[in-house]
């Protein structure tokens, strides 16, 4: 460490300071081998950034990283498909620097590039969760994703999060009282992160479909994917953890497979602050104020754990996602996933499904016995009788198993300190679809062949 | 349980125990929250041990079981533990102490006051075992020729390997060491960081060693840290909690304060990473190293020396300092120093695999 420190790596030591790598000619002169840019040795070039030790100019940099991007970008692409055509997907924006610069990454790659360019057919989504982070400054970002996405020509399609009780017009601020309800719900800080999140994939998973997309592409960085190694490893997630930090993690459900894309998976945080600040500028901030309690989520504290560690050395990240990327999920049956997060159930938790006699009597985790569909009924008379509602008004279809969960997600389950409380029915659903499968195989088990008994 | 609760028996069962409902609780158990009395206490703990022992199938009757003895409070309660229940539940298993004396003046000659106490109390055969005689060196010389740099590479190989000596020398067929959940823990999230895969695949194991090796368990393996303490507090045992003072601090202590603050929010979360640490696949390409035996003492190695005659053939040869170095190099750790789990003594990160 302390013999790179003094060359100033890019995207080493800290994280702090992003994008504050630049240097002045003056201070890259005063070594020697730092004077012409690595790459053209052109002397003329004004010398911007110190990269792996090397100097670059801001041509070459940008091209530098603009060529990094292209394999991990290839990786997102349907292998079966001829190279032109192309191939419909959902970039997911999130207002923050590392989705904002890889929509510039894609829009080379595959509009601008002068050669060998990839075929791609954009969409771009941005969910909107200003119901639950009043702080977000949403008029701000989606001001700025609409220029950008005008800019680069890609639809863009803002969806709020409380979208995940339906999407009538007419009962909006209903369902935002519901989604409130249902993230509130959760005792925990950790557990209300991880449901808005699960509900954003979520939306975002629907908006593919809707849009006849088969992926989702997300802009997480190096660091970020990092720090899910270390709060996956923590939930209890070690079964899936491997699908969640790869670039590529397929889900099948009912049918229908998704699959989401993590391409900036190779780049630091000062990679892509650096190649921001050249090519795109600022940003807008998202949040007024951020009053995010320190110390009280394990998604924060991973978070900073990992910043903290990156800063004694500058390994830790590269390292964690080499160990990741030694595991594996093992994929057993696609029938059985998870209801809320869509994770592959493990070996253990499908036997559990398999060997239940009666699906009626699992134990169901919300066995709400009054009719109305969500706790307080004064404001859900007008879409109780529509087939639009935000929830199901009849109970029975209210019912999740928690056999139909993931080990982590039942903790998360058993944060709910509301009897009453109602989720998306999108959670019902699978809940029961998983259920009526594991039952519908029970009883025809013993007609089915084994792959292995020829 | 099925009875109806009123206020009033709602009221009164604030007040006793959550478990017998008759004695008053004096302690909030840290891994369910519960209530309890010192006597359900003891119960509940007791209880579990005995079923991971069952579950795992961790003894036959008429092994040979020596329990890695340091004198700290993981080990002191694993005597307590296993004489108890080997008692109780009629184990039938011939149970030893096994001490490692490392040579650490000011530690170690301490703490092994302690564990002879211990014999006292439980009546066992205590046998203790010095780096001297079985290696020629003490800690305090290592680390007079090599500093406080690699103290617990060599520390924690030595120990490894004289534990199953030991055990051989008092005709044991099987260890137990004090290893708890917390460790388990932090080890796998180390593991991790390292990017050992080896370790990693190995650490959650409740059994290891195998091929040539003694069998080695952790009886505590699901046991929370906090519980043994509080075990050993309210049973007055006789334990020593000093460090060991050529102990290094900083890697495994920024992430055993990280457990900490994670453990503040969600108090399962140690049973939560052992459960991750037990559902990791891997990728078939890395496999582990084949195992052999060292050309020199018999012990299994997967290269020709194991880890332990290579370390004392550099000592002696004095080259420890060079050679760590470039055997670092070679294993292209990222973070080459090694690191003690202080609580109990035991080295989590056994050595005797080389990649
Ligand atoms: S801290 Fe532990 S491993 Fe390190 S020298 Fe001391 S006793 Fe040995
Ligand atoms: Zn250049
Ligand atoms: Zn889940
Ligand atoms: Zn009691
Ligand atoms: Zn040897």
């Amino acid at each position: 460490m302390a013999n790179t420190s003094e060359l100033a790596v890019c995207g080493v030591n800290d994280h702090e300071d992003e994008g504050n790598e630049f240097m002045t000619v003056n201070k890259v002169a005063k070594k020697d081998r730092h004077k012409i840019c690595y790459k053209c040795r052109d002397i003329n070039q004004k010398l911007i950034i110190l990269f792996r030790n090397e100097a670059y100019c801001k041509t070459c940099y940008i091209d530098l990283i603009r060529k990094k991007f292209k394999p991990n970008l290839a990786k997102c692409r349907d292998a079966s498909r001829p190279s032109r055509e192309s191939e419909n997907v959902v970039i997911a924006l999130s207002g923050g620097t590392s989705s904002n610069v890889m929509l510039e990454l894609i829009y080379q790659n595959t509009t601008n590039a002068q050669k060998s360019k990839l075929f791609f057919k954009g969409n771009c989504v941005y969910i909107d969760e200003s119901s639950i982070y009043p702080n977000l400054k949403k008029d701000d970002i989606e001001v700025y994703l609409k220029k950008q996405c005008n800019l680069y020509g890609y639809p863009l399609t803002i969806i709020p999060l409380e979208n995940i009780f339906g999407d009538n017009p007419e009962n909006r601020e209903h369902r935002v009282k519901m989604l409130k309800e249902s993230v509130e719900s959760f005792s925990s800080q950790t557990s209300r992160e991880d449901i808005s999140i699960f509900y954003r994939e979520q939306l975002l998973r629907k908006c593919a479909l809707e849009l006849k997309a088969k992926r989702v592409i997300f802009g997480t960085s190096s660091v970020s994917l990092a720090t899910k190694v270390f709060s996956l490893a923590s939930k209890g997630r070690g079964f899936t953890l491997p699908n969640e930090v790869s670039i590529s993690n397929q889900t099948e459900v009912g049918g229908d497979s998704i699959i989401f894309n993590q391409p900036m998976k190779e780049f630091i945080l000062k990679e892509i602050y650096i190649y921001s600040r050249n090519v795109i500028g600022d940003l807008p901030t998202q949040f007024s104020s951020w009053n995010a309690p320190a110390k009280q989520s394990l998604n924060t504290l991973c978070e900073d754990f990992v910043h903290t560690l990156q800063d004694i050395s500058s390994q830790t990240v590269y390292t964690l996602l080499r160990s990741a990327d030694k595991l594996v999920t093992p994929t057993l049956d696609n029938n059985f996933y998870c209801s809320l997060c869509y994770c592959h159930l493990s070996t253990h938790d499908i036997n559990h499904i398999n060997s239940i006699k009666n699906v009626k009597s699992t134990n169901s985790n919300n066995n709400n016995n009054n009719n109305n569909c969500c706790s307080d009924n004064s404001s859900c008379s007008t879409t109780s009788t529509t087939n639009n509602s935000c929830c199901s008004t009849n109970n029975n279809n209210n019912q999740l198993s928690n056999d139909t969960l993931c080990y982590s997600c039942r903790i998360l389950v058993k944060e709910n300190r509301n009897p009453n409380l109602v989720l998306p029915k999108y959670i019902y659903e699978n809940s029961k679809s998983i259920l009526t499968t594991a039952q519908l195989k029970n009883e025809i088990k013993d007609f089915l062949l084994d792959d292995n008994d020829d | 349980m099925s009875t109806a609760t009123t206020t009033t028996t709602e009221q009164q069962k604030k007040k006793l125990c959550e478990i017998c409902k008759v004695s008053r609780p004096i302690l909030k158990r840290p891994k369910t929250g519960e209530s309890i009395c010192k006597e359900c206490f003891y119960t509940v703990f007791e209880d579990e041990i005995h079923h991971t022992i069952v579950d795992n199938q961790l003894f036959k009757r008429g092994d040979k079981v020596a329990i890695g003895a340091s004198g700290g409070k993981d080990s002191t309660v694993l005597a307590e533990i296993m004489t108890k229940l080997n008692k109780k539940y009629d184990y039938g298993l011939d149970l030893f102490l096994l001490s490692i004396d490392e040579g650490i003046t000011g530690y170690r000659d301490d703490s092994l006051e302690t564990v002879k106490r211990n014999q006292e109390q439980y009546q066992i055969p205590l046998k203790i075992l010095s780096y001297k005689e079985l290696y020629n060196w003490t800690m305090d010389e290592i680390v007079k020729e090599i500093g406080l740099k690699n103290n617990c590479t060599f520390c924690g190989v030595f120990r490894r390997q004289a534990l199953d000596r030991g055990a051989i020398i008092l005709g044991a067929n099987k260890i137990v060491t004090g290893h708890n959940a917390d460790d388990i823990a932090e080890t796998v999230l180390i593991n991790l960081l390292r990017g050992d895969i080896p370790r990693l695949q190995r650490c959650v194991n409740i059994v290891t060693g195998s091929e040539g090796a003694l069998p080695r368990s952790k009886p505590f393996k699901y046991t929370y840290q906090k519980e043994i303490v509080m075990y050993a507090y309210f049973k007055k045992l006789d334990y020593f909690s000093t460090e060991c003072i050529y102990a290094p601090n900083a890697y495994r202590g920024h992430v055993r304060d990280f457990l900490k603050d994670l453990e503040a929010i969600r108090p399962s979360i140690i049973i939560d990473i052992i459960h991750s640490g037990e559902n990791f696949h891997f990728n078939e390409e890395f496999k582990m190293p084949v195992q052999g035996t060292c050309i020199q003492c018999g012990y299994i190695s997967s290269n020709q020396l194991c880890m332990a005659c290579e370390l004392l053939k550099n000592l002696n040869s004095g080259l420890a300092k060079v050679k760590l170095s470039l055997h670092n190099k070679k294993l292209k750790s990222t973070n080459p120093q090694h690191q003690l789990d202080e609580n109990n003594n035991q080295n989590n990160n056994n050595l005797e695999i080389k990649i």
